[in-house]
């Protein structure tokens, strides 16, 4: 393997000292077929890739969902008025900010991937780390004053 | 031209088969939470809400899935999933997001 692939080229380009590919899943050939593919097309394997990736993320959204209206229905009030239903919405709003954001996501990935350009960095995974840290240590916080 | 060509079985197959094993989860989360959300409003004052809550999660999601997954068996070569799929899909969950802050709020 070289050192441009795996987990250890992937480690290295986050950290500069690799250059990150120009163009990212260009139309490419599967080393076992023949024959020419439209360049206009990119792999189907990066486009069902993509299409995957998006189902995960609206998966995601779907669990954040459900978790919402579990905590607002399931978890007993806490001592402290509001947090409960205030810590639901936020995690229904993130659920709808996830929705819209993994269509957009998704179309801007199948954009560059046909036009050769390098694929959009993911905001969305540092948001959601972020607020589900932050419902979490509200969730912890209250636990403990208790 | 579309640059399809006769499939290499192996690969195709499976890169075809995980995404419609990924729509299957997506529509069976999606049936899930609509029979929660049904389940745990029921006998509240919100029950039609509740109802209308599943509908809205579960029918554009089945959807969404029987095209592209009848779309991906049908072609030799998989393409992209066609735009409104994938909006209808993002769109019945923003619904449902709408329609779960409204329960909350209320």
């Amino acid at each position: 393997m070289s050192s441009a692939t795996g987990v250890a080229g992937w480690f290295r380009r986050r950290a500069g000292i690799l250059p990150r590919p120009s163009v990212a899943c260009q139309a490419t050939t599967v080393p076992s077929d023949e024959g020419e593919r439209d360049p206009d097309f990119p792999d189907y394997r990066f486009t069902l890739a993509n299409e995957r990736t998006f189902l995960a993320w609206m998966r995601t959204s779907l669990a954040l969902l459900a978790g919402g209206i579990a905590l607002r229905q399931v978890v007993p009030s806490f001592e402290v008025r509001h947090v409960r239903t205030t810590l639901a919405v936020a995690a229904v709003v993130l659920s709808l900010v996830l929705a819209v954001a993994s269509y957009v996501r998704w179309n801007q990935i199948e954009r560059a991937m046909r036009r050769g350009e390098p694929l959009p960095h993911p905001l969305a995974v540092p948001v959601l780390a972020t607020v589900i840290a932050a419902v979490a240590g509200t969730v912890a916080v209250v636990l403990l004053v208790r | 031209m579309t640059g399809a060509r006769a499939p290499n079985p192996g690969t195709t197959g499976l890169q075809a088969e995980r995404t419609q094993l990924a729509w299957v989860r997506m529509a069976l989360a999606a049936g899930a939470l609509a029979a929660v959300a049904t389940r745990l409003t029921r006998g509240g004052p919100s029950l039609a809400l509740a109802v209308v809550f599943g509908l809205v999660v579960a029918m554009p999601g089945f959807a969404a899935a029987l095209a592209r997954i009848h779309a991906l068996q049908r072609q030799p070569v998989p393409r992209a999933a066609a735009p409104w799929t994938v909006a209808l899909l993002a769109a019945s969950l923003v619904l449902a997001d709408a329609l779960a802050l409204a329960l909350l709020v209320a």
